[in-house]
This record gives C-alpha cells, sequence and structure tokens, in this order.
C-alpha cells in the first residue's frame, strides 16, 4: 500500500486483475479516513502540539447516540444511526477474506450505523438498582453472497461460483445482550449490570467502546427520566474544539428553575439542552446556573477545557450591563446515577453613568433580561 | 446498499461485471457525502438534539455566489463551487444502469466554471428584484463510442453509451418571469418591476442564491445591488468573523482587518460619540449571516491603555434589519480609578482607538 492520495492505475493494454480494484476502493477509503482524522484530532497537551497518538475516537453529531424511547415503548432504547470512528486499532489487516487488495491498513476504523438500532432492555424484578452499558466495536467483514463466475484455472472456463461482494462496517441489527461480568460479542453490546443497594458499572469490554451507562431503578417501568442515560460518546469536531450558544431569558420576578426560558440553542446535533435556574444573592448582583448533562466528551471531563462568555445587552445608552463567570464546576450524581454534570455559574450586575461616576444597580436590568452564553469546550 | 464505508469486492478470478464498478463508486460517493454532511449539519431545533433531516443546503466558502461582472456589465455571474441540497429522495440504477446509484440525503450542487447570465432590460421607470436560484442536476453525459457485448451473439458491438454520471450545473441556466417557476437547474426568475419591487417566490425544488436590484434602464450591476441569500456551510452550522477596527471617536471607523468564510461580505462600520461613550456599528450583508438576532453572539475589545484605564465595552444592540442582514452596535467608556471611585471619561480613549471584534453565528 502507498501512501496517502495514491491511486491505482490501469495502463493501456494492460490486463487488469481484481486486485486492482480493490486497492483502488482501499486508496479512496484510506484518503478519506487520513483527512477525517487529521482534521478532527486536537492537539496531544498544553505542552505538546502534535495531534494525538492514537487517534482518539469519536462520532460524527448524533451517530450512535443512545435516546430515551418514546413513552409508548419504554423498555426500548434507541440509538442513531451515523458514523463515528474507532482510533488507535493495531489490527491492520490485507487481503481481508483471502481477497487480494482488499486491505484496511490505518488505525482509524470506521463505526457505521446505517439506521436506528432498537435495544430491548432487560427488566429489572428486582428491590435493587441496577447499571447497565451500551458498547460497541467496528465490524468489518465480508457479506453479501452473490452468485457470480470466477475463472477455472485448469480449464480456463468462468464457472458459476457463490461469492462475498461487499466488505461492511454497518452495525445495524449486529446486537447482543450479555449479563456483567461476560464479554459483549455483537458489534452492538448491551451488557446487563448487576442490582444492588449502590450498584457498580459494568466493565467496558476489551476492544468496545462505550455509548452510554443507564440506570435502571427497582420495579421501574423503563426509562421515565433522561438523564438516566449518560453520555460516552466523543463528539467529532474540527480540531476538537466546538461551540455550545444559548440565548435564555430570566425573570427575576419568578424565582428558581421556572424564571429562566431557553429562546435560542445552537450546538451540534446530539448535545442535550441544559437546564438552568437562577438567584439573587445580593441587592446588585445576579446569578444565573447553567447545567449541561450528557455532553460527548468522552469518558474524560475536566473543566478546565471549557471557557464561556455571556452577555447581557446594553439596556440604555448609559447602562453598561457587566456579566463573568462565577465558576465552572464538574460534579458526578451519586449513584444510582451515574452523569457526569457541567455546571457554569455566572453573575451579573449592571455599571451605570451617573453623573462621573459609576454605580451598580440591578434594577436596571430589564425584566426579563436576554443573556446570550457561548460555551467553548476543547 | 445505504452503508458508508462499504466496499465493493472483486475476488479472485471473479468474473467481473459492469456493476461492480459502478456499485464500487457508488459506495466511495456515499462514504464522502455521508461524512461532510454530518459534520456540516445542524441540530433540527432547540429543543430536539437529532440532526436535521432533510439536511438544509448550503454552500462551501464562495461556491456559487452570485457577483457581478464589472463596471461596465449588464449581467451577473455564479461563482464556481461546491454546494449541497437536502432531498432525502434516493434512485438506483439511474438510467437503467446497474449499480450507478445516489442514496445520500445530501445532494452535490457543482458549478465547475464561472456562470454568466445575463440580466433581462429593465425598460420602465421603476426598480425590480430579480432572482437567482439553483437546483440539483444528476444526469448521465459524455456520449461516447464503445463497444458492448450483444449476449445473444457473444459479439462486441459498436453502441454510444454515456460514460459519466454528472452534478455539473454549468450552462444549464434559463430565464422565466415571476410568478412562473423555473425548469432548468440555474433558473433566473425575471421579477415585476414596480415602485416598492417585491421579491419573487424561490421555485419548489430549489434554492436561492441571491436576489438582483435591476434599476430603471439597466445600469451596471454594482455589489449593493445583490443580495446574497446562500448559506455558508460550516461545522454544525457554527462559525466566527472576526474583526478589527480603528476608530476616530465620531469620526471615522475603518476596517483594518477581517477574517470569515470565503464569500461573507465585508461589513461596513461606522462611529459615533454620545456624551461620555462611543458607540462602534458593524453592519453585515450578505451570505451566510445570521438570519436570527438571537442566534448571534458578539464581544469587542479595547486594549488598556494604562493600568488604571479599564475600557468597558458592552453590545447595545443586535438587528436584523432586513433578509440576510444583521447588525451589532457596540457602546465603550473607559473607567479608570481614581481613589474608591471610577470615574469614566472619553478623553482616556486614544485616538485612534482600535477594536478587536468577534461575532459569532450558531
Amino acid at each position: 500500500m502507498a501512501g496517502l492520495f495514491s491511486r491505482e492505475v490501469w495502463n493501456p493494454r494492460e490486463r487488469p486483475y481484481s486486485s486492482d480494484n480493490n486497492r483502488e476502493a482501499a486508496y479512496v477509503e484510506l484518503a478519506l479516513r487520513a483527512a477525517i482524522a487529521a482534521f478532527t484530532t486536537p492537539r496531544t497537551s498544553a505542552a505538546n502540539p502534535s495531534a494525538q497518538t492514537p487517534v482518539p475516537t469519536g462520532f460524527i453529531g448524533e451517530a450512535f447516540k443512545c435516546y430515551a424511547p418514546p413513552v409508548d415503548t419504554p423498555y426500548i432504547l434507541a440509538i442513531a444511526p451515523g458514523i463515528g470512528f474507532v482510533g488507535g486499532a493495531a489490527d491492520a489487516a490485507s487481503s481481508i477474506g483471502g481477497v487480494i487488495g482488499v486491505d484496511d491498513t490505518d488505525t482509524f476504523k470506521p463505526l457505521v450505523l446505517s439506521r436506528p438500532e432498537f435495544i430491548q432492555i432487560v427488566n429489572n424484578p428486582t428491590t435493587l438498582n441496577r447499571i447497565d452499558l451500551i458498547e460497541v466495536r467496528y465490524r468489518r467483514e465480508l457479506v453479501t453472497p452473490s452468485p457470480m463466475q470466477t475463472l477455472d484455472t485448469d480449464t480456463g472456463i468462468f464457472v458459476p461460483d457463490a461469492v462475498r461482494k461487499s466488505l461492511t462496517w454497518d452495525c445495524a441489527g449486529q446486537q447482543g445482550t450479555v449479563v456483567s461480568p461476560a464479554p459483549s460479542t455483537a458489534c452492538i453490546g448491551y451488557k446487563v449490570g448487576i442490582p444492588a443497594v449502590s450498584p457498580t458499572y459494568p466493565a467496558v469490554t476489551p476492544g468496545y467502546i462505550p455509548l452510554a451507562w443507564f440506570r435502571i431503578l427497582p420495579g421501574q417501568p423503563g426509562f421515565t427520566d433522561p438523564q438516566q442515560i449518560t453520555e460516552e460518546r466523543r463528539l467529532l469536531a474540527p480540531y476538537g474544539v466546538y461551540t455550545i450558544a444559548m440565548t435564555i431569558s430570566v425573570d427575576s420576578t419568578v424565582p428558581g428553575a421556572p424564571g429562566v426560558t431557553l429562546v435560542e440553542f445552537g450546538a451540534p446535533p446530539g448535545v442535550e439542552v441544559p437546564t438552568f435556574t437562577h438567584a439573587e444573592p445580593s441587592a446588585t448582583s445576579r446569578e444565573v446556573t447553567c447545567v449541561l448533562r450528557s455532553l460527548p466528551l468522552g469518558v474524560t471531563t475536566n473543566a478546565n477545557r471549557f471557557t464561556s462568555n455571556v452577555q447581557v445587552l446594553s439596556t440604555t445608552t448609559t447602562a453598561f450591563p457587566v456579566v463573568v463567570g462565577r465558576t465552572i464546576t464538574v460534579g458526578a450524581v451519586t449513584p444510582p446515577s451515574v452523569d457526569a454534570i457541567i455546571t457554569l455559574n455566572f453573575q451579573a450586575l449592571i455599571l451605570t453613568t451617573a453623573g462621573l461616576s459609576l454605580t451598580t444597580a440591578l434594577g436596571v436590568f430589564g425584566n426579563p433580561t436576554v443573556y446570550r452564553i457561548t460555551i467553548t469546550y476543547w | 446498499m445505504n452503508r458508508p464505508f462499504d466496499r465493493e469486492l472483486y475476488n479472485t478470478l471473479e468474473r467481473a461485471l459492469s456493476p461492480d464498478n459502478n456499485v464500487a463508486a457508488s459506495y466511495a460517493d456515499l462514504a464522502l457525502r455521508e461524512v461532510l454532511k454530518g459534520l456540516f449539519n445542524k441540530r433540527m431545533n432547540t429543543t430536539l438534539a437529532i440532526a436535521q433531516s432533510p439536511p438544509a443546503p448550503g454552500f462551501l466558502g464562495e461556491g456559487l455566489q452570485v457577483r457581478g461582472t464589472g463596471p461596465a456589465s449588464y449581467a451577473i455571474q455564479i461563482t464556481p463551487g461546491i454546494g449541497f441540497f437536502g432531498d432525502t429522495a434516493t434512485a438506483s440504477a439511474i438510467g437503467g444502469i446497474t449499480g450507478v446509484d445516489d442514496l445520500s440525503a445530501w445532494k452535490p450542487l457543482v458549478l465547475s466554471a464561472p456562470e454568466i447570465i445575463a440580466l433581462a432590460p429593465n425598460a420602465t421607470a421603476f426598480t425590480r428584484l430579480d432572482l437567482i436560484e439553483v437546483r440539483t442536476s444528476r444526469a448521465l453525459a459524455d456520449n461516447t463510442a464503445r463497444q458492448v457485448l450483444t449476449p445473444g451473439t457473444g459479439i462486441f458491438a459498436a453502441a454510444n453509451v454515456d460514460k459519466t454520471l454528472t452534478w455539473a450545473l454549468d450552462g444549464l441556466q434559463g430565464q422565466v418571469i415571476t410568478p412562473a417557476a423555473s425548469t432548468t437547474a440555474i433558473g433566473y426568475k425575471v421579477g415585476i418591476a414596480a415602485g416598492v419591487p417585491v421579491e419573487p417566490p424561490v421555485t419548489l425544488g430549489y434554492v436561492p442564491l441571491g436576489y438582483v436590484l435591476s434599476s430603471p434602464g439597466g445600469p451596471p450591476i454594482l455589489l449593493a445591488d445583490i443580495q446574497d441569500r446562500r448559506t455558508v456551510l460550516r461545522p454544525y452550522g457554527q462559525y466566527h468573523v472576526n474583526l478589527a477596527v480603528t476608530v476616530n471617536p465620531g469620526v471615522t471607523a475603518t476596517l483594518n482587518r477581517f477574517d470569515g468564510p470565503p464569500g461573507l461580505a465585508v461589513p461596513v462600520v461606522s462611529t459615533v460619540v454620545a456624551g461620555n461613550r462611543h458607540q462602534l456599528t458593524v453592519a453585515f450583508s450578505g451570505a451566510g449571516v445570521a438570519t436570527d438576532s438571537l442566534r448571534v453572539t458578539a464581544v469587542a475589545q479595547i486594549e488598556s491603555t494604562s493600568d488604571t484605564i479599564y475600557p468597558l465595552v458592552t453590545v447595545r444592540s443586535i438587528t436584523v434589519p432586513s433578509a440576510n442582514s444583521l447588525t451589532v452596535v457596540f457602546q465603550s467608556i473607559l473607567p479608570t480609578f481614581v481613589g474608591q471611585v471610577m470615574p469614566q471619561t472619553l478623553t482616556a480613549h486614544p485616538n485612534p482607538t482600535i477594536f478587536r471584534v468577534m461575532v459569532s453565528y450558531w
């Protein structure tokens, strides 16, 4: 196999082999995968500007996101179709299935789900809590058996034969259920946890990528709360950086969460809508708290990799709202929930140009006040 | 076969058929389009986290942007490039050729060379708004003399066959008068001249590129006469534009740096002084400009001129005065420490003052 963007060449009057066609397809796919990896891989660290090696696993948009089921199918978990990639897979393969030129030499392996996948959740008849796991591995398999003709080299005659015509990565329908601690074997593995007072997380099967953990309460009719599902995917974004932006309206006369309305929300597909609350701890400041659950950050969550900006538009030509970040924290709800939450807390006041002095006056805020929030994850 | 990254196999000693080659190309095309669709698609809306289906149309950078053709020309040109149109309709065995499939909902809009469109004369005393719109064109082309097997005789006989599946829009232009629907892939829809001209409606299945303002007598088309209505594709629907503006308070505002995706028009900047306050206005128009002021965040900063001065710049307003236009107004003061109070003074602004501005669309 030559380098990226290589092409197989068919020379004039050359008798081509089947391997020529296979290599051509392998070249095209290799270039596409390498370009995606280069475009989406973050730097190694603050001190090291090199791209991360191995290339981290990630998913495009909502691909492979586990959703709470519709209300009429409470014991069904849905997985969204799309494309992801497993990074750092070491099993370079050539002549897959013995077919010359069908090669997979890159370590960035496609994870493909061509249609929504639905998983029947195992009931929890005990009186204890349980944590289950959905995990996935890539599929690289020869499929589509077809009647073709192959050359009989003894006679020189083409004879009927059954051969497989496709190499697929599609995980659709490739699901299986095991009970922890047994390892998953199907491409999409549903690993049922062990009920306990303080249930433990089922271990991720070697070679698999965790998609989500979810808790099943005793006697619970399936999912009653989307927060039972905790995202473990990592979003693919240009160089690993993406933005979550929103516009909220805060009514200071309505305390707590009901006083905050999400007006607009801009984020990559698959990012859940945050929750909010607000308070006025002093006569001159207002606090807004934004809680983000199930962000597609992968299994590592680091508050130091968030930057946020909040602004309130001036209500008059003499009012200058000042909104600053108060805290950005990462926390985890105690079991049986396994959700990590990111909390951003802002505080605001308004400086006014009264005469030649600046004064603080919370009352200068309009009511409701519109906040524009931009959160960058990097 | 709607499975990105699948590959067609040519088994050892297998007699390959023409569909094998066609399916191999269809697979590669599907993988590329599905990856691009995933990276550029936006979420459905504020509350639904799923991706838009079908995905909204958009263009890469300056692809298919409507521009003037010169100071003495009553015509426009469409820049070459690539766009995509969301359409969940699929097709298999296109033209009856097995394996020539189009299974992605992300259809290419391709223009390989500048497309010139001569505008219809405007002999009235009124102005007119014309529309340039496009739809996808998926066609078999490059009819070529080849040899094709005759199954009955086993002999290859001379025949003409199409050798290319193309998405190119080049030359596929046509003109209609509103309210008639466009039929060609590149549609030029002439509006009705009026004192207050109305925009011709976009034909069903088309995506608007831009509106062109035609004045009485048909003078040359200037930049200001073209309203770019494309959406510029950006990862997950988000991007930032950055600019630096040198301000002589209340006198001049000069844009000295600007960076945004190709195809984005240069913003217009202006300044006023109101009492002890600076005001800087940045006006955007054209491609990719947010159409919802609530989906915009803007920040600006001025460097501190001394260790006792703390420039404070806030957003006064973010408005969408008309389609595909956005105006952001900043206001600033310079609080300085004097004892325990923070008097603010306009004179502390250096002259000129440099504002650094970032506007985010999402």
